[in-house]
């Protein structure tokens, strides 16, 4: 972490707002980007914006400095997506902290009862909406870690500290969403 | 490495995640195995594929920050009053008003206990203001308060009339006309008020004209005129009303706040015209420019080089330039 980080994240923490914005400004495109390519929707992404900065802003003085800030910070946007829940504008809070147990820690239905919630117009081609229809059935977790890696460009070694597990857990996953996503679009073409 | 290994590390391969040694030993799998190409040439075709772009672009992003400084503003208020009664409350509770507070406690219970047993039903728990007779409420001046009042939220509590009575409720707001010194707290306070929760932005106009005009001399080092022009410079939506806000502020004391607030326009407004008054105030402010801070400096290296607008890139390498040459 840069001197002038701490310093701003020290000001931040005694309640500037000016100081607490310089220090966001660094990596709140790329909190939208994730919200963005993780929900297919522009509202959404505003609104999981808006919620993981006032929770950054709210939680702040709990940091420590023991990870570094953008680590933190994209671990409560990673958060904050996979418990989003659009239509009642609810966030049901589930730690990475706890343990990650198996890989179906979501029901299907719960992820799918989302689905007409999803901007599609987004996407203007039938085989992005595919992609985007496959993804959306992928559990949370998967769902996460394939949107890091292949839409937000993050290494393997970063993903793990976002979602506070190891390496091999995040490349299971993404091998699994990987053949999933795979084997859907094969059933879309078929 | 077995076929299912080869493949799992195929995909390591794609994103770019795998190790030089590991790399050659695929490469050189791929020349031999006819089943692996297969597989990772399909990989890559997924890859591309599923490579859909989410472009976050700048006025996408310019409209998430402007909600959000809406929100930190609240919170922070809402924090600030908070913490102000904590602090009242804290005081009150320590050692020296220990035993004043505890006197008044029993009193207060005392009178209360008294209030509870002696007294009759009043109808104490009503919060409107009650006029049991009409012709008492048109007798006691009440005529001339109403001739002004706006009377809004009218609600009947009893519209049956057939024994003669009605009974209703409604709030009656009436307007004020305040003269006074522009530093007094009670006007400050309006002013303040004004500018945060106005919409109509001749008002707010009006409001930062009525700040500006009095001499610097003059202004007192009340934060809270400083604090909602900062407000208004970050989160209004009328570039005109942030640039008065940003001329207005020029008045009051060059310190961390104001100089974190020019900071933040000049990186983040979307108006050109902001950046370059930003840099203005600078320029005065900054009386001799090797006061220039590394914050600063930092800042207008970035404009100099990134800006879209070239005035703003102009402006700023210019106050660089001279702030080098008077380090010279």
């Amino acid at each position: 972490m840069s001197f002038e980080e701490k310093l701003l994240i020290k000001k931040a923490q005694s309640g500037d707002v000016s100081a607490f914005e310089r220090l966001i400004y660094k990596y709140d495109k790329q909190v939208l980007a994730i919200a963005y390519s993780y929900r297919n929707s522009k509202e959404d992404a505003k609104d999981i914006y808006q919620e993981v900065f006032m929770r950054v802003f709210k939680s702040l003085n709990s940091f420590e400095g023991k990870s570094e800030f953008s680590t933190w910070l994209y671990r409560i946007t990673a958060n904050v997506c996979i418990t989003f829940k659009n239509q009642k504008k609810i966030y049901q809070y589930q730690s990475f902290d706890q343990e990650i147990g198996g890989e179906e820690d979501l029901t299907l239905e719960d992820i799918l009862a989302n689905d007409d919630e999803t901007d599609s117009q987004t996407l203007g081609n039938e085989l992005s909406k595919q992609i985007c229809e496959a993804l959306n059935e992928l559990p949370e977790k998967q769902k996460m870690v394939f949107v890091l890696k292949n839409y937000n460009d993050k290494k393997i070694k970063e993903i793990a500290g976002i979602m506070n597990c190891n390496e091999g857990t995040v490349k299971k996953y993404l091998f699994t969403a990987v053949r999933k996503l795979r084997e859907k679009l094969q059933e879309f073409s078929k | 490495m077995n076929h299912n290994e080869i493949k799992e590390k195929l995909i390591l391969f794609v994103y770019e995640e795998i190790p030089e040694n590991e790399k050659n030993i695929l490469e050189d799998h791929l020349q031999n195995c006819a089943e692996c190409r297969e597989e990772f040439e399909n990989l890559l075709k997924f890859y591309s594929k599923s490579k859909n772009e989410f472009p976050v672009n700048d006025e996408f992003l310019s409209d998430a920050r402007r909600e959000l400084r809406k929100s930190l503003y609240e919170e922070n208020e809402r924090k600030s009053f908070s913490r102000n009664i904590f602090d009242e409350l804290k005081l009150f509770f320590s050692k020296n008003y220990a035993y004043a507070f505890a006197s008044i406690s029993f009193l207060v219970i005392g009178f209360l206990a008294g209030y509870l047993i002696f007294s009759q039903n009043e109808n104490a728990d009503q919060n409107f203001m009650k006029y049991g007779n009409s012709s008492k409420l048109i007798s006691q001046n009440d005529e001339a308060i109403l001739s002004d009042t706006k009377i809004s939220d009218f609600r009947f509590i009893d519209s049956d009339a057939s024994d003669g009575e009605i009974e209703f409720s409604f709030y009656a707001v009436k307007p004020m006309q305040i003269k006074g010194n522009i530093n007094d707290e009670s006007i400050q306070k309006l002013l303040a008020y004004s500018l945060m929760n106005q919409d109509n932005d001749g008002i707010k106009l009006r409001t930062i004209g009525a700040i500006s005009s009095q001499p610097k001399s003059q202004i007192e080092k009340d934060d809270r005129i400083k604090d909602a022009l900062i407000s208004t410079l970050k989160n209004d939506q009328n570039a005109g009303v942030r640039r008065e806000a940003l001329l207005a502020l020029e008045k009051f004391d060059y310190d961390e706040k104001v100089k974190d607030v020019i900071l933040s326009v000049l990186s983040n407004d979307e108006n050109p015209g902001l950046r370059i008054a930003a840099i203005k105030i600078l320029n005065s402010r900054t009386e001799h420019k090797n006061n220039l801070d590394d914050e600063i400096i930092k800042v207008l290296e970035n404009k100099s080089e990134n800006d879209n607008n070239n005035f703003v890139r102009v402006s700023a390498k210019s106050l660089l330039e001279e702030a080098k040459q008077n380090e010279l």
